[in-house]
């Protein structure tokens, strides 16, 4: 059974032009939940199709107890110019939605780098779903698939 | 379900594995139950988040409230911690600042 997320709308002090004129801009954010040897903390991520890692904040990897000090290292890029460093561990991510729960070990990136919204990308996130993004009912649905490592 | 500020779990449905229960100013932290949340966040009217746009918020475990918003995420943690909640009983996440797309 698909995991079903409303996008969630967010009230704008002005029309949006893009959109019609409308005043409320939906985004399509899913809240997960990152489990590390000390702890847990769970925060709205952003399904990015276009990304292809996961990436998380650092100060969460810290509050979850996850010793980044020997983790791989790698670089990313995305919007405005130059590059990021990131940094790999396997973690574990819970998702939740009515009856239906899941609970994966992936490996994720984390970035001391600003991020507004964690990014659930390709590698660790969006591998392991069928997403299906219902523009006009304004929802995203979740199918685990073949991939997924977890429960 | 929620009782006396406390989120529990359904029985009927199926929890996640246990964790180790750990204490925050001397009780339980409350762990929270995504499932619950997601259901009674979808409640929230647009609106509600006009007065935290452009801030770092914090929903309360159980999705019924916006518990604190700042500018910075370290800010957001302080004011959560004078509130007397732990990280792992909200749910973070941000409102983009008005006329601005997010890319």
């Amino acid at each position: 059974m698909p995991l079903r997320y409303p996008y969630k709308p967010v009230r704008t002090g002005q029309p949006v032009l893009s959109l019609g004129g409308r005043w409320v801009r939906p985004q399509a954010l899913v809240p997960v939940t990152l489990v590390g040897p000390a702890g847990m903390v769970a925060g709205y991520g952003r399904l990015d199709t276009a990304a292809d890692d996961t990436v998380f904040p650092e100060r969460l990897a810290a509050q979850v107890g996850i010793d980044l000090t020997n983790a791989p290292p790698g670089v990313a890029s995305g919007i405005g110019p130059g590059t990021i460093s990131v940094r790999y561990a396997q973690v574990t991510l819970r998702i939740a939605q009515g009856t239906e729960r899941h609970e994966w070990t992936a490996w994720v990136g984390f970035t001391a780098a600003r991020l507004r919204y964690p990014l659930l990308g390709f590698a660790g996130f969006l591998q392991f779903f069928t997403a299906t993004f219902h523009g006009d009912l304004e929802h995203v649905e979740l199918t685990v698939n073949r991939l997924n490592p977890g429960t | 379900v929620e009782g006396r500020g406390i989120t529990r779990y359904d029985a009927r449905r199926r929890s996640f594995p246990e964790v180790a229960m750990k204490l925050f100013n001397g009780r339980p932290i409350q762990e929270v139950d995504l499932a619950l949340f997601v259901e009674n966040q979808a409640k929230f009217s647009p609106e509600a988040y006009l007065p935290y746009a452009g801030q770092y918020i914090a929903y309360s475990g159980d999705g019924t409230r916006i518990v604190a918003g700042a500018e910075t995420e370290e800010e957001l943690d302080r004011k959560l911690e004078a509130l007397g909640l732990h990280f792992s009983e909200v749910v973070y996440s941000y409102v983009p600042p008005d006329g601005v797309a997010m890319l």
